[in-house]
């Protein structure tokens, strides 16, 4: 090693920290125990980075201050704990009113009672034809269905539909239409739209339920295997919901 | 190691850095009451975060790290006070007279004061015996070369204005006009 290496080497050799590796230290060893100048150099240096050194570090302390911080530290913690208080307070505060507010809202929003949409919206539902009746189910209730138009060759008399909506079946909401034949001997019968994705067709069970006032009958679609009908009425036949032609017409 | 923020580990903290950070919250501001603002306000902020420290051995770097963002913070709020410019200051060494003179503690203060925060903080932590020039790189997120290039130009300036020969020196301390200082 040269004395120009040296001199780099002993820019940043620390006294106290030595930041050379133990073959750069070695070699700048050996060099300052041959080279007088350098190690001069090298001892005056570690004496003016240790006068420095110190008089950076020599700093004195304040007396009481350990304390001081202590208890700055166990203030910050207590005004942690409060400001965190207030946020919980805040938010819990702020639930209850929203909760307050919602349930004032709904209670105040409920719906009058309003005869005469009820009434327009049976006219309305009413008299239909099958296709109204499809669109409705589609447009209303999302569900793709087809209205029966006849049982066994005989045509439903669609001016006896008294209503349709979506009803329950065995657990299932399934389309539903109700006709309703009024005068004396009134009957009603309800259809029941049944899809093979909900039920077994094949294992349907014959209607026994003896001593009930309903009949049942189950009948599918002419065009479409998939779909299912059972009608639940009253009276002795269903015969009261077909179209009656005069003789001879 | 994960720490949680008990009051323990923060008094833990306290008991084992405190003289040193104030020192160098002290070398930093030049103010004891500065200082003593500065090292609460780390402690304080070490213990709402303390759950950032994953490694006990790196909380010394840690709040000496946070005192500085402190210092910066408030700096910049501040109107910056007048530095010296080390565009003219060598790496070299000043030839320094025998014995070396005392260093005088105002003088020291003022040569800190004198030079800019980029060039005072390596300086000061350099001569914190625990920081190496890797670990001052890693505390100022500069690379290796920077910190020793700037520590080089700081050493210059404080021998010039601390050690030097008085013939040297001029007779307002500073080198600034001849020197670059």
């Amino acid at each position: 090693m040269d004395c120009k290496s040296a001199h780099m080497l002993l820019t940043l050799a620390r006294p106290w920290a030595p930041e050379l590796d133990a073959i750069e230290a070695q070699a700048l060893r050996d060099h300052l125990a041959g080279c007088p100048a350098c190690a001069a150099e090298a001892a005056r240096e570690e004496r003016v980075e240790r006068q420095l050194g110190q008089a950076v570090r020599d700093v004195p302390i304040p007396e009481g201050l350990h304390g001081r911080l202590l208890h700055r530290l166990a203030d910050d913690r207590a005004a942690r704990l409060r400001r965190r208080m207030v946020r919980v307070a805040a938010v819990a505060a702020a639930l209850l009113v929203a909760v307050a507010v919602g349930w004032y809202v709904r209670w105040s929003m409920r719906p009058s009672v309003d005869a005469n949409e009820i009434a327009l919206l049976f006219e309305r539902r009413a008299y239909n034809a099958p296709v109204k009746v499809e669109e409705w189910f589609l447009n209303q209730r999302g569900v793709v269905m087809v209205a029966p138009t006849q049982v066994n060759d005989s045509p439903l008399n669609y001016a006896l539909l008294d209503s349709y909506e979506m009803a329950e079946f065995q657990g299932v909401l399934v389309p539903q239409l109700v006709f309703f034949q009024p005068g004396p001997g009134a009957a009603l019968a309800r259809i029941y739209v049944l899809s093979d994705r909900s039920f077994n067709p094949d294992e349907t069970l014959p209607a026994s339920a003896v001593g009930s006032s309903h009949r049942v009958e189950v009948f599918g679609h002419p065009d479409n295997p998939h779909l299912v009908y059972v009608i639940v009425y009253t009276g002795e036949s269903l015969q009261p919901f077909f179209i009656t032609h005069p003789r001879g017409a | 190691m994960r720490l949680p923020g008990s009051r323990r580990n923060v008094e833990k903290l306290v008991d084992q850095h405190y003289p040193s950070l104030y020192r160098y919250a002290y070398r930093l501001s030049g103010s004891a009451a500065d200082a003593e603002d500065l090292t609460q306000e780390a402690f304080c902020h070490a213990q709402s975060k303390l759950g950032q420290l994953r490694d006990w051995d790196k909380a010394k770097a840690w709040l000496f790290s946070i005192l500085r963002n402190a210092y910066l913070h408030r700096v910049r709020a501040q109107k910056h006070a007048p530095v010296v410019s080390l565009d003219g200051v060598g790496d070299l060494p000043e030839r320094l007279p025998e014995p070396l003179p005392e260093v005088d503690p105002q003088c020291l203060q003022q040569a800190l004061k004198e030079l800019p925060e980029a060039f005072r903080t390596p300086i000061v932590l350099y001569y914190f015996e625990d920081f190496s020039y890797r670990a001052i790189a890693e505390q100022m997120d500069l690379p290796l070369g920077t910190v020793m290039s700037r520590l080089a130009r700081a050493k210059a300036h404080l021998r010039s204005r601390l050690l030097a020969a008085p013939a040297g020196v001029p007779a307002n301390g500073t080198r600034g006009a001849k020197n670059g200082l």
